[in-house]
């Protein structure tokens, strides 16, 4: 088993679902199992006749069984991988049995087709201009508006910006989708979501409509713009990204480690973000999966997981959001050996660079060494070896348990922010990575 | 940064406001911001927009971190005891999954017992569930280690990791606070306790000198006797009847005294020589005096047994009166053994068998409960003065005739129950899910022994409606009873 505990349970669609797979983690429950290299069954006695079958595809952790179940993976697919990963003893190495074997062979099938009816996929190109075309007078024409609205925003003053109803971001959020661009609609929606309760509230405010300024004006002069730019600030209005033209490129081979993921809901989409550091390249990518509520995400990434994979970015001036072309499952690493920033002041400095590259970048990932939670002037920062330091986001929850795990040491950290607030997602800790 | 400060305010106010001048602004940006003032066509909202987005990309791309380099270093001590193994932590894990206190107090027991200490990681956790459950706090505070008490003093709800001296905390501390080391201190130096409460004693509210009368109940012994005998004199009814039922249950108070003179007038052993001599003919005879203090109906003993009772009200105030003196007291009244006393009450008084069992109960009188035993009454407060064996005996013998109520009694005991009862007890409990259900088995998995796994697969309820109710519940306790188990091995306890 590749995954440990904590990594299985982060696989779970909800509490509940842990709590039932836990419960199921009892090899009394199971009338038979077994593992193969490619995948884990089992076959677990419900309140039904017939044992239910369940499955799982080593390889990409995908999950099937024949339980009723609407949720993903079920409490027997986690029951499973967490009795396989406790008691790995009572899981005999054999050969898959005629309904596994058949899933796995149909997965293979279905993927290897996946890739030729992309291949033959035939474009009208003449249909697909006249479209981009018309797509991108609506997005021009409705920035136009926004240029409007943002303008009488600032000859107004935002004194009076808190008083404003849901209404005002609302209307302006349904111009920007009924003119297709729905990146826009949620930058607007973002703005209007400001806490205007906070100190300080006017800074963050000013940050969001100076990114939505430069994000509408640069779409005002993409002519002039640097063609990978001109992806970033189409890719941000809401133009999307042919995946099976990306799913064609090379791509960046290496080997991954997932150092973050977090869901959130949007109306009705779950977005999740994972957050990859590659090992050897030294790089980071971001692998966001959108799913309506009741599907399956593709990919189930765990915290602390590593995985042989290709993954290919989006075309931009500062390669970050990516696809996975494959992977592969790894057991975790010892002693891994990861190019971390030395310090606040290299951070600053990387951050520099990527400002100039993409001034309406959002937060990224950055592994750093040697950081210690520190209590100064009524709140929490995160020192570096020089003295360096950065406040942690006030509303990072976890704090406790980071300080526990440093116990006033500096530790190696994975953090997500800009300037002068970060928030930490995980820690190497006793060798191993641990998402906090 | 000035420049933003500047381009907020004017972002405050509006565009019709002055924006930053060229001369506040830095170097370089100043050069960028010439130009865009130099801009044909561009109006003053644009312009300002212009200049703050250049601002606002400078601001970014200029951040310097804050230095500080004589922070007070604040390091945990390095750990003297070695942590606990992934596999414990892992059932910690699970454990505080499961939110079961029980299994976490036998994890951290364990984990105590075994020398070993809690994970960093789990700490805050622990913590959390101790600020709520004091049971757990001692344990938690041994397995923290040197981290744990680190890591307390950073959080003020934690402060109870510093453990302030008894002395101390009875001079200052909350009326629960004084009241649990009250009671604590009763167990080891009762007199001590006795002292420390006389010198507060004036000082006391009525609501606090309820409470801490009550912390006396442990140990009460002769030596209190004075003491309490003078609270009777107190102003408030309520202290007056806390120190007067603290007196009853003490031998040798007077008002235990005045009961036992008056048992001596109305009950007494009668033996008579029969068949020309060959026999004796031995009874018990009751009957209260023409007259009896009225005192003893002030001191709670009732004069009427109640319009529905059976019993006469003389019969009632005796029931009464041998409840509430010590067993001893028959040895000097019958002139005869405890065994020949029980045996006789069941032979020449079976009504008042009970009075005298709830006085070995009342009065702690352990050498007297093998005499009652045998017999087909359960006493159910001779359950805590059992132990081992004999108890499991007892409860087992009392399952059959009254299962819920030999439960009951059952869950009131702190060891863990031996295999025989808990397994015969889980057979009965099948067949009432609905009462004995998940929230029972979580608060009471401690009580029920490992070795009763292997049974619990097999237990069904009789009735094939209660079935299914019943499996869901069995699923739960198999897996209190695996974590419990995963426990014990993890710590190498010896029970496995």
């Amino acid at each position: 088993m590749q995954l440990t505990e904590d990594q299985i349970y982060a696989l779970a669609p909800d509490e509940a679902s842990k709590i039932a797979g836990r419960d199921l983690a009892n090899p009394a429950k199971w009338v038979s199992k077994g593992i193969s290299e490619e995948a884990l069954w089992g076959e677990c006695q419900g309140s039904g006749s017939k044992p239910y079958q369940t499955q799982v595809d080593l390889g990409a952790i995908a999950f099937k069984c024949s339980c009723p179940s609407r949720k993903f993976p079920c409490k027997h697919g986690l029951g499973l991988m967490l009795l396989c990963e406790r008691e790995p003893g009572l899981f005999a190495k054999s050969t898959m049995p005629a309904w596994v074997s058949d899933w796995i062979n149909k997965r293979a099938e279905k993927e290897e087709k996946k890739v030729e009816k992309a291949a033959e996929k035939s474009v009208d190109e003449n249909a697909q201009a006249k479209r981009v075309q018309a797509r991108e007078q609506k997005v021009s024409a409705g920035i136009a508006e926004l240029m409007v609205w943002i303008k009488d925003i600032v000859r107004g003053g935002i004194l009076t910006i808190p008083e404003k109803t849901p209404a005002y971001w609302d209307n302006m959020a349904r111009r920007m989708v009924d003119a297709q661009a729905s990146g826009l609609a949620g930058m607007v929606r973002n703005l209007g979501a400001t806490n205007f309760w906070n100190d300080g509230w006017q800074s963050g405010f000013i940050d969001k409509l100076l990114q939505l300024y430069l994000i509408a004006e640069g779409y005002n002069n993409i002519q002039n713009i640097d063609p990978d730019l001109q992806q970033d600030l189409r890719t941000v209005i809401g133009f999307t990204t042919n995946q099976e033209e990306l799913r064609a490129q090379t791509g960046v081979s290496d080997t991954w480690l997932v150092i973050g993921k977090e869901s959130r809901d949007e109306q009705q989409l779950t977005i999740e973000q994972n957050w990859l550091y590659g090992l050897k390249t030294n790089s980071y990518a971001l692998v966001l999966q959108f799913t309506v509520k009741g599907q399956f995400p593709p990919l189930n990434f765990s915290p602390g997981m590593y995985l042989d994979a290709t993954l290919v970015y989006f075309p931009s001036a500062l390669p970050y959001r990516a696809i996975v072309k494959d992977y592969n499952i790894i057991r975790q690493i010892d002693n891994v050996n990861i190019k971390t920033f030395t310090g606040w002041q290299q951070v600053a400095g990387y951050e520099t660079i990527l400002n100039s590259r993409l001034p309406f970048r959002s937060e990224m990932p950055l592994v750093i060494a040697s950081l210690t939670p520190v209590f100064y002037q009524k709140q929490w920062w995160l020192q570096d070896s020089e003295g360096c330091l950065c406040k942690i986001s006030a509303s990072y929850t976890n704090i406790w348990q980071l300080i526990a795990i440093s116990g006033g040491d500096p530790v190696n950290m994975a953090v997500i922010g800009r300037e002068n607030k970060y928030r930490p997602i995980g820690v190497w800790h006793q060798n191993n990575y641990k998402s906090i | 940064m000035k420049a933003w400060e500047s381009i907020i305010n004017t972002a405050m106010l509006g565009t019709d406001k002055p924006t930053p001048a060229i001369a506040d602004l830095p170097e370089e940006v100043a050069l960028i911001a010439n130009a865009i003032e130099a801009s044909a066509g561009l109006d003053k909202e644009e312009r300002y927009l212009q200049k703050a987005a250049v601002i606002y990309n400078y601001r970014q791309s200029g951040f310097i971190p804050f230095q500080k380099n004589d922070l007070p270093a604040n390091k945990a001590l390095a750990e003297t005891k070695p942590y606990c193994s992934p596999e414990a932590a892992g059932i910690l894990n699970a454990i505080l999954g499961e939110e079961n206190d029980q299994l976490l107090q036998l994890w951290l027991m364990q984990c105590c017992k075994s020398g070993q200490l809690l994970m960093p990681d789990v700490l805050p956790v622990v913590f959390e569930k101790a600020q709520k459950e004091m049971v757990l706090r001692k344990a938690v505070i041994e397995c923290s280690g040197n981290r744990g008490v680190w890591l307390s003093k950073m959080n003020p709800a934690w402060n109870w990791f510093t453990t302030i001296a008894d002395e101390e905390l009875w001079q200052m501390g909350t009326s629960a606070q004084r009241s649990e080391i009250l009671k604590s201190l009763r167990l080891n130096e009762p007199a001590k306790a006795l002292e420390w409460l006389q010198q507060t004693w004036e000082q006391e509210n009525a609501a606090g000198k309820l409470e801490l009368l009550k912390a006396m109940k442990v140990n009460s012994n002769a030596n209190d006797l004075p003491w309490l005998e003078g609270l009777l004199n107190e102003k408030g009814q309520k202290v007056k009847d806390e120190a007067l039922a603290l007196l009853k249950s003490i031998s040798g108070s007077s008002v235990v005294k005045q009961y036992q003179q008056l048992l001596r007038e109305s009950v007494s052993l009668k033996k008579e020589k029969a068949l020309l001599g060959l026999t004796t003919k031995i009874s018990i005879q009751i009957k209260l005096p023409a007259v009896v203090d009225e005192s003893i109906y002030k001191s709670g003993i009732e004069k009427l047994s109640g319009p529905k009772s059976t019993v006469t009200d003389e019969n009632y105030v005796i029931y009464q009166l041998i409840s509430s003196v010590p067993p001893a007291f028959w040895e000097d009244q019958f002139e005869a053994t405890p065994i020949q006393i029980v045996e006789y009450f069941e032979k020449y008084a079976p009504a008042m068998v009970p009075a005298l069992a709830n006085a070995v109960a009342k009065f702690g009188q352990k050498n007297w409960v093998p005499f009652f035993l045998g017999q087909s009454m359960f006493y159910p407060d001779f359950v805590e003065m059992l132990s081992g064996r004999e108890q499991e005996k007892y409860l087992l013998k009392a399952l059959g005739n009254d299962p819920q109520n030999t439960i009951a009694q059952a869950i009131r005991i702190s060891d863990e129950w031996g295999t025989e009862f808990a397994v015969s007890a889980l057979l009965k409990m099948a067949n009432w899910p609905y009462e004995y259900n998940r929230g029972f088995f979580t608060r009471y998995i401690s009580l029920i022994p490992v070795e009763a796994l292997k049974h619990v697969e097999n237990i069904t309820s009789q009735q094939v409606n209660l079935q299914p109710t019943w499996d869901k519940t069995r699923n739960h306790l198999i897996n209190l009873l695996n974590l419990k188990q995963q426990t014990l091995k993890a710590f190498n306890a010896k029970k496995l």
